[in-house]
């Protein structure tokens, strides 16, 4: 089957400070089509960067970027974006946040508010429909971040270490709900995170990234069965050999810089042992 | 409902603490007693007030002290007649009418253009980078130092006036504006064009609600420098309008008539400023900090 997202050779330099920094050298990634892939790897290794190329928001770089076989040019409007902060527009209320998307895509009043109301019970924030985002908890904030880009129904959905900032329990409820969704919908999903159990826990396939610049490092199908329990994962059979296997090639990449080993006997450039 | 009862516990204690939060700004006014309340609020009122009143009975009680002080710093009282006498008499409503229709009129230019200015510089990078040099080399001209050149281009009268209410209103809005637009969120506008957001709906559902708190403050803090436009066009050449009349006063060594001139100013700079808090309240009521004050108010 063709890769619904196919990344050959990706490169990309930007200018910080009058210094070009190399964030991305020659990543290649295809993509399934109703996958959820997880990319891991240290911070500032240029995952977020990929991310955003992806979307067609971070132009310009080197390499081939195919979204269902057709060279992606310009903002690709079939993905949903959930970021690291939840990023609600503020001046709106939590409907009309849900809402956003489909007014823009010039849905009538009645049908998005129906809609946004199926989605808001959905996840529980029912009674909150007017409530502005700072009177929302950080969970509750999530919730709606993620409704509001499920509401437009993209083909692909790319999660940037979405649950970083919410507390452990917040964060496992949150990964629970997003496997149900997961596995109703089969959208696929492109998660980064820098959180292992969670790489884990959600993905089919889970892509370790270098330190900066970031390359394909190795790939990890994780054999366990779904459904699958995130409040008892560590108990899940294959998540331990699963979770050591990894780690022997994710430690090698999280050490202090300047001390970091090479990781696969090419020689580094010159950024990254800076 | 698939949730486990871990998932749910924790979903409720974290609803409960939000609807908790909201409900303590709207039913905690209903809950403590209520006269306990009222109580302390009066009070709150008398204390603000109390530094007020002293400094007027102590004006009163100086001005008494001596014949010769009182044409110096003249007294509350008679303040307060005059004023009433100068609108039962009628003769302070053309003043008030020229100084009004000249600040309104160049309030109103000056702000319009001011907004669609800082638009167009703030979003048009290169126009942005080349200008802002000159942005900020004009904001440091104090802006009553062009009066005169105004007056010799404009003429006495209601044109120079606006002139100067204009330009001075100008700037404060024009940069609040433009800085509004240069802290934009990033990530705002690229989730919105990847919503599929065309240009103008970009600035429709973000730009113009982000700038807004920045805008509002322009033109909030546009007021009082309006009335310094005005009044001084009026000091320079004017035949009427509230600079004219208290520069005429202090012909006549009437201190008093000074005094009605000034406090007519300060109640026209209160008063607008108070109708553009309430715009503000309703435009911002999604800011935690407006809701914090309104909550106090």
């Amino acid at each position: 089957m063709e890769p619904v997202i196919d990344l050959v050779d990706i490169t990309k330099t930007y200018r910080s400070k009058g210094k070009e920094v190399l964030a991305l050298k020659d990543v290649t990634l295809p993509v399934e089509k109703g996958s959820f892939t997880t990319i891991i790897g240290p911070s500032g290794c240029g995952k977020s960067t990929l991310l955003k190329i992806i979307a067609g928001i971070s132009f310009p770089y080197e390499g081939h970027l195919r979204y269902k076989g057709r060279e992606v040019t310009s903002i690709n409007t079939d993905v949903g974006f959930i970021t690291q902060d939840s990023n609600l527009f503020p001046w709106l209320t939590l409907i009309e946040n849900v809402e956003l998307s489909l007014k823009i895509r010039g849905v009538s009043k009645e049908e998005r508010q129906q809609m946004a109301q199926t989605f808001i019970d959905m996840m529980q924030l029912t009674g909150f429909e007017r409530h502005y985002p700072f009177e929302l908890s950080g969970g509750m904030q999530k919730r709606c971040s993620i409704i509001r880009t499920l509401i437009y129904d993209p083909d692909i959905i790319l999660m940037d270490e979405p649950f970083g900032p919410l507390d452990a329990q917040t964060r496992m409820i949150l990964q629970d709900e997003l496997l149900r969704i997961w596995d109703k919908n089969q959208k696929t999903i492109l998660f980064v995170t820098h959180d292992l159990t969670e790489a884990i826990a959600l993905s089919d396939k889970v892509v370790l990234f270098t330190q900066r610049p970031g390359r394909v490092k190795r790939v990890f199908d994780i054999p366990l069965t779904r459904p699958r329990n995130v409040f008892e994962i560590h108990n899940q059979k294959g998540f331990t050999e699963t979770y050591h296997e990894i780690w022997q090639y994710f430690k090698t990449e999280i050490k202090v810089r300047g001390e970091a080993e090479p990781s696969d006997g090419r020689p580094r450039t010159e950024e990254a042992v800076r | 409902m698939r949730f486990t009862n871990v998932n749910k516990k924790v979903l409720m204690d974290e609803k409960s603490t939000a609807t908790h939060l909201d409900q303590s700004a709207t039913e905690g006014v209903a809950q403590e007693i209520p006269s306990q309340r009222k109580w302390a609020a009066i009070g709150g009122t008398l204390l603000v007030l109390l530094p007020g009143l002293c400094f007027l009975i102590l004006w009163e009680l100086a001005s008494g002290y001596s014949p010769f002080l009182e044409t110096l710093i003249s007294r509350p009282s008679a303040v307060v007649r005059e004023l009433t006498e100068v609108f039962a008499t009628g003769v302070i409503w053309k003043h008030l009418e020229a100084t009004l229709t000249a600040m309104a009129t160049g309030y109103v230019i000056g702000a319009i253009s001011a907004v669609i200015l800082g638009f167009l510089f703030g979003r048009v990078k290169l126009l942005g980078d080349i200008f802002n040099p000159y942005i900020i080399l004009f904001n440091g001209i104090p802006k009553v130092a062009l009066a005169p050149i105004f007056i010799i281009w404009f003429g006495i009268g209601l044109m120079s006036k606006i002139a100067i209410v204009s330009t001075m209103v100008f700037f404060v809005v024009f940069i609040n504006t433009f800085a509004g637009l240069r802290s934009i969120n990033e990530e705002y506008v690229a989730l919105v064009r990847i919503m599929g957001a065309t240009r103008l709906q970009v600035v429709r559902e973000v730009f113009l609600p982000a700038t807004a708190p920045f805008i509002l403050v322009g033109l909030r803090v546009g007021i009082p420098f309006s009335v310094i436009g005005a009044v001084v066009g009026e000091f320079i050449a004017a035949t009427k309008g509230l600079g004219f009349y208290i520069n005429y006063q202090q012909g006549l060594f009437n201190t008093t008539g000074i005094f009605v001139g000034v406090a007519l100013l300060a109640f026209l700079v209160v008063g607008l400023d108070w109708l553009l808090l309430l715009l503000e309240r309703r435009l911002l009521k999604w800011r935690p900090e407006v809701e914090a004050k309104s909550v106090n108010a």
